[in-house]
């Protein structure tokens, strides 16, 4: 219920302290519980930024609880404060009321009551942290695209610099291969063969990579397009692949990856918005490479791209047998900071991912299914009359 | 014999494929890495295709394609793209261009096809 929240519960008596634990305890994240006044303010004082909510008694040995209230509004103004009390008459309520106390309720204690009031004091918490996350998330999505703006401007430049030298390379070895076949058969000219075929195909690498850097830089392609989601997904595996060659296997439709894979091989056509819909691959084939990680040997890993279609959309399935999910996450993994990628500064990758799916009017869900985690991700085949928004 | 022209602003682009299209001696080549004194030629008549290039600092490649179709329609125009964005190249067919190589080019020899092809040899 309020699992991503801290309570600070403060009460003498053994048994009411073991039956309110017992129940409130599964609602929090943490349920911290002090014996009296003392105890607990001193339990505050030292965890002050981890505790959202305080469920005191009021008669207690050494402190009691309105003391304990008042010493604690002198640090924290906000803080909801229940207290539990035999008294109900005017002058101890004035006192209360004096005190900053956010609720009350009666004892003998009706725990739904009690409940009730936990309730209505936690909502000004549980708003200001939506606020908050909602702040963070979109701040760190202005960052996110900004960066890839930046990324895609500074690899414009460098692609087309490339482009011309490796134009003329590529055409000069193609002379020099006619020239050679020119020349009578020797040792030299089989090893010469072959020191082209080599440079051939490492200039065959660098025109994939330099064509997909191209094509991810192109700023002028916002508009939702018939797309082949086959050649989307060769252009994100091949930026993806400097970080997941060391990691893992990526299989498309069942053939390994690998950088001289045709884009044309197969055609899913669906209306998307091409470059950021690659994005979304990236960012899902990058989590997968992380979560692969875990698994010691190389060999163990892999990651399986399955595309396919209905009438209406086609299916894009990314499975790797990393382990899957946590349960506890993989219901709001799309929420920001949800994933277990906080170090890495990329909580918000999936949220992302998803704000663009959704924007295509498609649909992105996650699950575990045998040894490991599912993306599957819904697109449309084809355009709808709603407008659609191109805007963050 | 059929006279190509050549218009790239990068000259080790221009020698190579001037060196490989001539070696089959089935036409006239020559180079210009400055649109600008090429345009003059090409509307005087004095070429049969010409193999052009996009992205040129002194003049843009489209603008030279419209000049050309325009001055002297029947000429065969080759764009030679890095940027192979269909807009671009649906840009060139409308305007008037026969057909498209990318560069790098898929090999010397794809390119002398075409030009072959647009030449009717």
């Amino acid at each position: 219920m309020f699992d991503k929240f801290n309570a600070l519960y403060v009460e003498d008596e053994e048994q009411i302290k073991n039956i309110v634990s017992t129940v409130l305890g599964t609602m929090f994240k943490n349920f911290y519980v002090a014996s009296n006044g003392q105890e607990g303010l001193d339990f505050f004082r030292n965890n002050q930024d981890e505790i959202n909510i305080i469920i005191t008694d009021i008669n207690m040995p050494l402190m009691n609880g309105l003391e304990m209230c008042q010493k604690i509004r002198e640090h924290d103004i906000n803080i909801p404060i229940i207290i539990t009390t035999a008294h109900n008459d005017k002058d101890f309520l004035h006192k209360a009321i004096d005190v900053g106390v956010s609720s009350f309720v009666v004892k003998p204690m009706d725990i739904e009551k009690l409940v009730e009031a936990i309730n209505k004091s936690m909502e000004p918490v549980i708003l200001e942290q939506k606020l908050e996350e909602e702040i963070k998330q979109h701040h760190e999505e202005r960052v996110m695209t900004a960066k890839f703006s930046a990324i895609g401007q500074l690899s414009a430049g460098i692609t087309h610099e490339i482009n011309t030298p490796l134009t003329y390379i590529k055409a000069s070895f193609e002379m020099m291969e006619y020239a050679l076949d020119e020349l009578p058969d020797s040792k030299i000219k089989e090893g010469m063969q072959k020191d082209i075929e080599r440079i051939n195909d490492g200039i065959l690498r660098i025109e994939n990579i330099i064509g997909s850097m191209k094509e991810m830089s192109q700023q002028s392609k916002m508009e939702n397009e018939d797309c082949n989601i086959y050649a989307t997904l060769i252009t994100a595996s091949i930026l993806a692949y400097n970080k997941a060659k060391h990691i893992s296997k990526t299989y498309i439709n069942g053939k390994e990856f690998n950088l001289d894979m045709s884009k044309e091989d197969e055609n899913y056509t669906a209306v998307i918005q091409k470059q950021r819909v690659e994005q979304v691959w990236i960012i899902i084939i990058n989590n997968a490479m992380d979560e692969l990680m875990k698994i010691p040997e190389f060999n163990d890993r892999r990651l399986d791209i399955d595309i396919n279609e209905d009438e209406n959309n086609v299916y894009v399935l990314f499975k790797d047998n990393a382990g899957g999910i946590k349960p506890e996450i993989v219901e709001d993994i799309f929420e920001p900071f949800k994933g277990t990628k906080e170090s890495s500064g990329m909580g918000v990758g999936l949220s992302i991912a998803k704000n663009i799916i959704d924007q295509q009017n498609g649909n992105i869900e996650a699950y575990n299914e045998g040894d490991g985690a599912v993306f599957k991700i819904t697109l449309k085949k084809f355009y709808e009359d709603n407008n659609t928004d191109v805007e963050f | 014999m059929k006279k190509i022209a050549i218009v790239d602003d990068e000259q080790d682009i221009l020698d190579i494929l001037g060196e490989f299209l001539k070696r089959s001696e089935k036409f006239e080549i020559e180079a210009f890495s400055n649109p600008k004194t090429a345009i003059e030629r090409v509307k005087r008549g004095e070429f049969d295709l010409i193999l052009l290039d996009i992205m040129m600092p002194q003049m843009d490649g489209i603008e030279f394609l419209k000049e050309t179709k325009s001055a002297m329609p029947k000429v065969g125009v080759i764009m030679m793209t890095a940027y192979s964005t269909q807009d671009r190249i649906v840009e060139c067919k409308k305007i008037g261009a026969e057909d498209y190589v990318t560069k790098p080019f898929i090999s010397l020899r794809d390119v002398e096809n075409k030009v072959l092809d647009n030449l009717g040899l």
